[in-house]
């Protein structure tokens, strides 16, 4: 067991952030395609977009995002997410740092409670404003599509590790979406994204993320392990690890504020 | 040198309507700096006293961060929000102050934000209709130490309520922010009602409900965000997370970390990505809930008794301000004590540096100012020596040097504008103290920062006045090398044909 310890360092926020994002796209399917033959680039980026799509499924997970920063103190968030994309919904429950332990985000269509059971009090905000007083905008709560937001404009192939992958560039055709450019490192058998790139308008490459560790779960397969580099801030780092994930049909009382209070403290 | 002064007087004399247009323009640029360095004065003045009376005391003491710049409005830096360090080794931090001569007064504060919200969505759609955005519903909490806070800062007037008592959890908030809360509540707010705030600080959200003790108005305007709240100090350690135990250790399984170590993402793909499926198949949400609810090592509300921020005082006499500062950061450094200490500016920050700006805009304004008057008045003493172009040549004829002709007009540069800057600055003290005697009130907040305080109250000091007048003659004497320079170029029996 590796001992950290938490830093109160505003990336908590952050961390809240990328669960909320991780929340609503993480499942990545299998599917194989002959690695002979070169696939149409757009045919690929549809394939990864259908991937990721886990409607008519619940699906749970335990989330753990530790980050690092040079010369302080990792800091760590724990949660516990429930999701059902039929109906919008989400439910995140805070299982660490300690003193954060139990309290929730529930969203339902346009609504996103945030819940603290020290205080057993609701605050309720639209996903129209902004969350909190975090950077999360509307674009974090709806689903991203590859194939809606990019264009193609060039497709090679290369290597990620021992893996063949066909390397996609992709520009943006809406400013909607957070990176002007983003290259993605696709598995060529079976499809499964390894590695993407973000790069910033003026072509700064900005984020790295790479997805080395995947679970199967009925047939999808899930990054359960990711690691991002902030390209920006060189040493800045966080690594996700999911677990216990789960695909169990959830009862309706999870996405309720009662559930939340029946957390208390 | 005498023949030269009395021929300078006497050609003052002879050009009286050019000498008048030049003295009259040197007076006017000397009034202009008289009465501009006394705002410039009575806003430094009136801004230190205003922010130090209001809250940043003159004396402010904080722990240090190697984020940024700490003042009362958190931290600094380039990352966004960093924690606000916590004093260490408080007690001992305290012996020093106490120990400290000429610190009259202290308190000891913490701060914090926090934003009005509401549990339930059903008004929120005509909350959104309104005129009152998120940004208005914002708090800057001063949580503080109600024994002695009141008695070091006299800054606010009670509308209504009270003043928060030591030992009372509760809220004080402005006049205007009642008025605000009211509307985005659609009820009207009275002492005594709660309103449900959320905390939001380094460590994340906190939500509490807390009443309304007090409504106040600020005496003195302009120097605090409209923003500013008071609060309990035990409210706001539990809102801020300073809890005991929040930084404890957590322990995290290898996995979890173990691709931290990289700066080479594609090294992580050496072996198969595939993982062992850990897929639970059934889920007991009660048991979740049920896990999550039982006690754990850290107690979110169990505050940390002894967690203060700042330590705010006043010294005896403003003179003594800097010597008190030096002393107790030499004896925190002799005592090893991660602390330092800073004066009104340090406490108030980026708000303090904003009000900077202004004045310093204001002083750039005269600068640009007086460069311009030195342009009209050099093209005044161009167009005056021209016109003496004539008169230059027949003295040149009848052997008058170069020398003599540069001596003879600088003595009467200097002479016209020793007086006309005499007669400026006497205008310039009259007219500050006539826009004293006014006691002009200021409307808004560019006027407050410009007059440091409610009411207009310029100050000119004998040195401004003195400087004006110097800096007026040199003006003079700078002014009219060149035209001078220019008529000694031209052949004297030219220059005597010249009209």
């Amino acid at each position: 067991m590796q001992i950290i310890s938490t830093k109160k360092e505003g990336r908590h926020d952050r961390s809240i952030v990328l669960l909320l994002a991780l929340a609503l796209s993480t499942a990545l399917g299998v599917h194989s395609v002959s690695a002979q033959t070169r696939p149409e680039p757009k045919a690929l980026l549809q394939q990864v977009d259908s991937l990721s799509d886990f409607t008519g499924k619940d699906f749970s997970a335990v989330f753990t995002i530790v980050t690092q920063k040079p010369g302080e103190k990792d800091s760590v968030t724990q949660a516990r997410v429930f999701r059902r994309d039929m109906k919008k919904q989400f439910l995140i429950l805070i299982l660490l740092p300690e003193v954060n332990k139990g309290q929730g985000y529930l969203r339902e269509d346009d609504n996103v409670w945030f819940y603290d059971p020290t205080s057993r009090k609701f605050s309720h905000s639209s996903v129209k404003e902004n969350l909190q007083n975090t950077k999360a905008k509307n674009s974090d709560f709806t689903l991203s599509s590859f194939a809606e937001d990019y264009t193609v404009t060039g497709m090679n192939e290369g290597m990620v590790g021992k893996f063949p992958v066909w390397v996609l560039d992709l520009k943006a055709n809406t400013n909607e979406v957070a990176y002007d450019r983003v290259v993605l490192y696709i598995r060529k058998d079976p499809t499964m994204l390894l590695k993407r790139e973000d790069y910033s308008v003026n072509g700064r490459l900005m984020r790295t993320t790479a997805y080395p560790k995947y679970v199967e779960i009925e047939g999808k397969l899930l990054p359960s392990q990711i690691l991002i580099l902030d390209e920006i801030n060189k040493g800045e780092k966080s690594q996700i690890t999911m677990t216990e994930q789960s695909v169990t049909p959830l009862p309706d009382k999870v996405f309720t504020k009662a559930f939340l209070e029946q957390v208390s403290r | 040198m005498s023949v030269i002064l009395r021929m300078a007087v006497r050609n003052i004399r002879e050009h009286r309507s050019k000498s008048l247009i030049i003295g009259i323009l040197l007076a006017v640029g000397t009034l202009t700096l008289v009465v501009g360095t006394a705002f410039i004065n009575a806003s430094e003045v009136g801004i230190r006293s205003t922010f130090s009376d209001v809250y940043t005391g003159d004396i402010f003491i904080s722990g240090t961060s190697s984020d940024g710049s700490v003042s009362l409005f958190g931290v600094t830096s380039p990352g966004g929000m960093a924690q606000t360090p916590t004093i260490p080794d408080y007690e001992k931090v305290i012996s020093i102050v106490k120990s400290t001569p000429h610190l009259a007064k202290t308190s000891s504060l913490a701060t914090g934000f926090a934003q009005v919200t509401r549990e339930d969505s059903a008004t929120s759609e005509k909350a959104s209709q309104g005129k009152i955005q998120p940004q208005d519903r914002f708090l800057f909490l001063f949580g503080v130490d109600s024994a002695s806070y009141w008695d070091l800062f006299d800054a606010i007037d009670i509308v209504s309520g009270k003043k928060l008592q030591p030992g009372q959890p509760g809220l004080m908030i402005s006049e205007g922010q009642m008025a605000k809360f009211s509307e985005w509540l659609g009820k009207p707010l009275s002492i005594g009602d709660t309103i449900l705030i959320q905390g939001f600080s380094t460590i994340g959200f906190r939500l509490r409900e807390l009443p309304i003790v007090g409504v106040f108005r600020l005496k003195e305007q302009g120097a605090s965000p409209e923003q500013l709240a008071y609060i309990d100090i035990e409210s706001l350690r539990v809102m801020s997370g300073m809890t005991v135990g929040a930084n404890e250790p957590i322990q995290l399984k290898p996995e979890e970390t173990n691709m931290l170590s990289t700066d080479n993402p594609d090294a992580l793909f050496g072996e198969d990505l595939l993982v062992t499926s850990e897929t639970s198949k059934s889920l007991d949400v009660n048991a979740i809930a049920a896990e999550i609810s039982k006690p754990g090592a850290v107690n979110p509300l169990q505050a940390d008794e002894g967690a203060w921020q700042f330590i705010v005082g006043k010294v005896d006499s403003p003179r003594n301000i800097s010597r008190t500062i030096v002393s107790l950061n030499q004896s925190f450094a002799k005592e090893g004590i991660q602390a330092v200490a800073g004066n009104w500016q340090t406490a108030s920050g980026p708000y303090g540096q904003s009000v900077d700006v202004v004045r310093i805009v204001f002083a750039v304004a005269i600068i640009i100012l007086s460069i311009v008057a030195i342009i009209i008045i050099m093209n005044t003493f161009l167009i005056s020596v021209i016109e003496r172009t004539s008169e230059i040549g027949t003295m040149r004829a009848i052997g008058a040097g170069k020398g003599f002709v540069r001596s003879m007009f600088a003595a009467e540069a200097t002479v016209l504008a020793a007086v006309s800057a005499s007669i400026g600055a006497a205008l310039g003290l009259l007219l500050t103290a006539v826009l004293r005697a006014l006691h002009i009130e200021a409307t808004n907040q560019f006027f407050l920062i410009l007059f440091g305080g409610r009411y207009m109250n310029p100050v000119a000091s004998a040195g401004n006045v003195l400087m004006a007048i110097l800096v007026m003659i040199l003006v003079g004497f700078i002014a009219h090398l060149y035209p001078v320079s220019l008529a000694l170029k031209i052949q004297p029996v030219k220059a005597m044909q010249e009209e």
